[in-house]
């Protein structure tokens, strides 16, 4: 659908990096988003992920220049913006509502940026964008409609053919696809990759779906509170969680987190819980936390290492079954086959399908204790991709 | 220009780019604030100042303290305009709520005729009240060829010079008074009307309520807030009315339409008597300002949330 | 009687009542002078004739229209501009005394006009403002000014603000983006509020019967009175005023009925 082989109408890549450095953000009292530091390099998908008001948002809207920093600086292409107003910023912005203008056309929205006066674009040369970033988008036969006459996914497009319309240094998108039902935000998750890949421009999205992450970005940042839980590419937060929020957070459901003690010869010891951990670990010993993934149990016979409790609910979602065992007043989940054959109030063994699936974090501090190597990035811009969270 | 819209209340900003920003606010505020303080709060104090001296035909002959006072509430002539304004002011507020609540009700179950027939009622309130109040002279006009005459001369009564009565001219008043505002009435009871959910008469009618039980339930108490703010609407505008007064019958007969209003115009403006008259624009506005408060506080506690013309 | 044929019949009489005067007062004004007295009342005038409205033009009611025109358009302008650009500030800033600028506002938009238009007079007099062409201009837009913030500022608060945010990312400042989004996002409620500002101008007697004397500066309604005096009760060319200055706000109106219903519904606009 979106196959369109003339790309004239874009004719140098201008994607630039963004820079934060101890970036802040007070609402009187609260600190909605604490000493940011951040790199993104030119041409980066960087998804911030978090639950809602973990300062994603608030941080996005500080790159725009639409929230003022409390304090701390913002650089884009290697030019402090802290104090620049947003029209002078250089970026585009698709809202979670979309923010279309009531009053204009499709074609007039699409064509707005271009239309600025700092802007100066010849009348021929917004012809051409509007119509190369309509093709693009397939709003070909609706450039005379109102925002009004739209559905919510025609809508979705007008916001993204206005963002990218112009080639700016970076594109910011707050939750573009909340507002949408599921099918269509399949399909457009799917479209914003491809854009992503042929615009090879530098993206700042923000999300709470952690699936959108997962699929859009070279580099998620993981907030809550105001401050950053994890910054790597999706696969290595996925596996190798910084801490037990992040390790809670990602995965559907998350991580089962279970306090214990571990003692020596990797074997990590609590109330029904006997699990050799996996290495690399440091050599330490003492209360701390278990942390192993759903998929990664399976039930196991009787007298087994493991994970001994009884069984509370099993939810069938079809081509897996959830499992949901009670351990010392705390249920623990595993994903098996859909067949499970015991029944609530039964007496199970989970045992872990690989001990390197395994991660023991701080009892205190809740970071992580294992020590693994960072997941390689993935995609075709690996050698630009250096992160420093 | 670097002001940052935010979507909440701004911090306190400090750097100096903002201040120009922080300056923008009162440069859009300021020209209609002066104005509104130029023409309210100035001349609401110098009613006051001016209604403690003597003050006749714009010469100030110097301060006489409670003087214009102490003679406007020893004056029967006051008690009378007062006890002519409550009657008046109380009888086209009756009339005209009445009148706006069964044009409301009734234009409610009609549809797009109901939208053509308010916009015909409404016409009255598009007028100039001294215009209205002269078309009605006319119609009134107690010799032949007035419109009312001809009508009592189809049924068979002679002519009545209804402006000329001590009850007609006051009826009258009341009467032109509710042409001219019980439509403005009702459109704001029947967008009252319009937010009442369907489905309260439906299961009022399922539990086996009855029309009137219906409208007694459900219809008045729910539009209670509406009918509260047309009273309250209203009963200022009636309270303060003269121009349909001084089209229509001039205070007459015998000081029998002199509402306060019209004490004020005739003292303070034909007879340029500007102490005594301020000292009655006083009076007025102390009323006027209780009569505001009661307002705001229905303004406040019931006007249902709404938007200004939320198009599309 | 059934309830409905009881409230056709109640309606009719209302329409009738309603509609009835306006006809009348339409009907003499095209009756021949020996017709308008005649008993029984004619209703429909025979033959029609247009001597009263000619009369009346050579009275100079051109003089009196243009001025009513002049003055209701000076404050439509005005109390636009300075109202939605107070009405704009209200909305999106906070400002140390915005609160209480607010109050200030909705009190001065309940305050009716006339009772503070004998203290008015006296100032005006010590100024020099009485009797002069930008006496009635000034007032009305004061009188107005109060209303146009009000609906104007509660338009901007339904106007959501990423509707602006975007603009100044599309590179507008934001003065731009307050021209080319919001004044056209608020175009109900500046047609609202400069229909009932041009009614209130129009409309208006006592303002200007009591600060003008100038036979040049006379407005529509003034020169009515005028006219009852001068022709002794003559009722044709006095209903041929009524009805040339009815038919502007008539018309006004009636096109501009469904933002004006919007305007009474936000309690600004009064009866």
């Amino acid at each position: 659908m979106m196959t369109v082989t003339d790309r004239s109408a874009y004719p140098t890549n201008r994607a630039a990096g963004i820079k934060l450095s101890k970036l802040t953000k007070k609402f009187g009292d609260v600190v909605a988003v604490d000493a940011l530091d951040l790199r993104i390099e030119a041409g980066q998908f960087v998804t911030l992920l978090g639950p809602s008001g973990c300062g994603k948002s608030t941080s996005l809207h500080m790159i725009a220049g639409l929230e003022r920093a409390t304090s701390g600086t913002i650089e884009i292409g290697g030019r402090l913006v802290s104090e620049v107003p947003p029209q002078d910023r250089d970026i585009a912005m698709v809202f979670q509502s979309y923010a279309l203008y009531p009053h204009y056309t499709v074609w007039e929205n699409i064509a707005f940026p271009l239309r600025a006066k700092r802007r100066r674009t010849s009348k021929a040369e917004v012809e051409e964008r509007v119509r190369y970033a309509s093709s693009v988008l397939g709003l070909d036969g609706l450039l005379d409609r109102y925002p009004r006459e739209l559905s919510g996914g025609q809508r979705q497009r007008v916001a993204l053919g206005r963002a990218t319309v112009r080639q700016p240094a970076a594109f910011l998108l707050d939750e573009p696809l909340s507002n949408l039902d599921v099918q269509l935000r399949l399909e457009m998750r799917s479209e914003l990759k491809d854009l992503h890949e042929r615009l090879a421009a530098t993206m700042v999205y923000v999300t709470h779906d952690q699936a959108e992450a997962m699929v859009l970005s070279d580099l998620v940042v993981v907030m809550n509170g105001g401050v950053v839980q994890q910054a790597g590419t999706p696969l290595d937060c996925y596996n190798n969680p910084a801490n037990t929020f992040v390790a809670g957070f990602l995965g559907e459901p998350g991580m089962n987190l279970l306090p214990g003690r571990l003692e020596r010869e990797r074997l990590f010891v609590a109330d029904g819980v006997r699990v050799r951990v996996g290495e690399p670990l440091p050599s330490v010993v003492g209360r701390a936390v278990l942390g192993v993934r759903p998929e990664n149990l399976a039930l196991g016979a009787a007298g087994d290492d493991g994970i001994t409790g009884t069984v509370r609910s099993v939810e069938l979602l079809g081509s897996r079954s959830l499992l949901k065992v009670v351990v010392d007043g705390q249920t623990v989940t595993a994903s098996v086959p859909p067949v499970v054959g015991v029944g609530p109030g039964e007496e199970v063994t989970l045992r872990v399908t690989d001990s390197a699936h395994t991660r023991v974090f701080d009892a205190d501090t809740g970071s992580s204790l294992t020590v693994s190597p960072p997941a390689p990035l993935p995609g075709r811009h690996d050698t630009l991709h250096r992160v420093t969270p | 220009m670097s002001a940052v819209l935010e979507g909440r209340p701004a911090q306190p900003e400090s750097p100096a780019p903002r201040r120009r920003a922080a300056r923008a606010p009162y440069l859009l505020v300021g020209p209609a604030a002066l104005l509104i303080i130029a023409t309210n709060l100035i001349p609401g104090l110098a009613a006051f100042y001016t209604s403690l001296r003597d003050m006749v035909f714009f010469h100030d002959r110097g301060f006489v303290g409670m003087d214009n006072y102490a003679e406007l509430f020893g004056n029967p002539a006051t008690w009378k305009a007062v006890g002519v304004s409550l009657q008046f002011t109380f009888a086209a507020l009756v009339l005209g709520v009445l009148a706006a609540l069964v044009t409301a009700l009734v234009i409610n179950r009609m549809g797009g005729t109901g939208r053509l027939i308010m916009t015909l009622f409404l016409i009255p309130w598009a007028m100039s009240p001294l215009v209205v109040a002269i078309l009605w002279k006319w119609i009134l006009a107690p010799f032949e060829g007035g419109l009312l005459v001809g009508i009592l001369q189809f049924v068979g009564l002679g002519p009545v010079a209804l402006l000329s009565d001590d009850l007609g001219a006051p009826a009258a008043l009341v009467g032109v008074a509710v042409w001219r505002t019980f439509a403005f009435g009702a459109i704001l009871l029947l967008a009252g009307l319009a937010q009442i959910p369907a489905d309260l008469y439906r299961a009022a009618s399922v539990d086996g309520h009855s029309a009137w039980e219906q409208f007694r339930r459900i219809t008045l108490p729910l539009l209670k807030p509406s009918i509260l703010i047309v009273v309250a609407t209203l009963t200022i505008s009636y309270f303060n009315e003269v121009q349909v007064i001084i089209g229509l019958t001039e205070g007459g007969p015998i000081k029998g339409t002199t509402t306060l209003s019209y004490l004020l115009y005739e003292i303070g403006f034909e007879e340029s008597n500007q102490s005594y008259g301020n000292a009655i624009a006083v009076l007025m506005f102390v009323i006027n300002m209780l009569l505001i408060l009661a307002y705001v506080r229905i303004l406040g506690m019931d006007r249902p949330k709404r938007r200004v013309g939320a198009g599309r | 009687m059934t309830r409905r044929t009881l409230f056709t019949t109640l309606l009719g009489l209302v329409l009738a009542l309603v509609v009835g005067p306006l006809v009348w007062s339409l009907a003499t004004s095209l009756k021949p002078s020996g017709q308008i007295l005649s008993a029984p009342p004619a209703l429909l005038p025979d033959p029609a004739t247009l001597d009263h409205y000619a009369r009346l033009g050579r009275e100079g009611v051109g003089r009196n229209l243009l001025n009513s025109v002049v003055n209701s358009l000076a404050t439509v302008l005005l109390a636009l501009v300075g109202g939605a650009a107070a009405g704009y500030a209200m909305s999106r800033f906070r400002f140390r005394g915005s609160r209480f600028l607010l109050v200030f506002f909705i009190a001065a938009m309940t305050i009716p006009a006339y009772s503070l238009l004998l203290p008015t007079q006296l100032l005006f007099d010590r100024i020099g403002l009485l009797d002069s062409a930008v006496t009635l201009p000034l007032l009305y837009v004061a009188h107005v000014i109060p209303m146009v913030v009000w609906v104007t500022k509660t338009q901007f608060d339904a106007l959501p603000i990423e509707l602006e945010q975007a603009a100044t990312v599309d590179g507008y400042s934001r003065w731009e983006a307050a021209r080319k989004i919001v004044i056209p996002g608020a175009k109900p409620a500046l047609i609202a509020a400069g229909a009932y500002a041009f009614l209130v101008a129009w409309n208006d007697y006592i303002t200007a019967a009591t600060m003008t004397s100038s036979p040049a500066l006379r407005t529509m309604p003034v020169a009515l009175t005028f006219f009852q005096g001068f022709h002794g009760r003559e009722w044709g060319p006095l209903m041929a005023g009524v009805v040339i200055a009815t038919i502007p706000p008539v018309v006004l109106f009636i096109v501009f009925r469904r933002y004006l219903v919007g305007g009474f519904l936000s309690g600004a606009i009064k009866g």
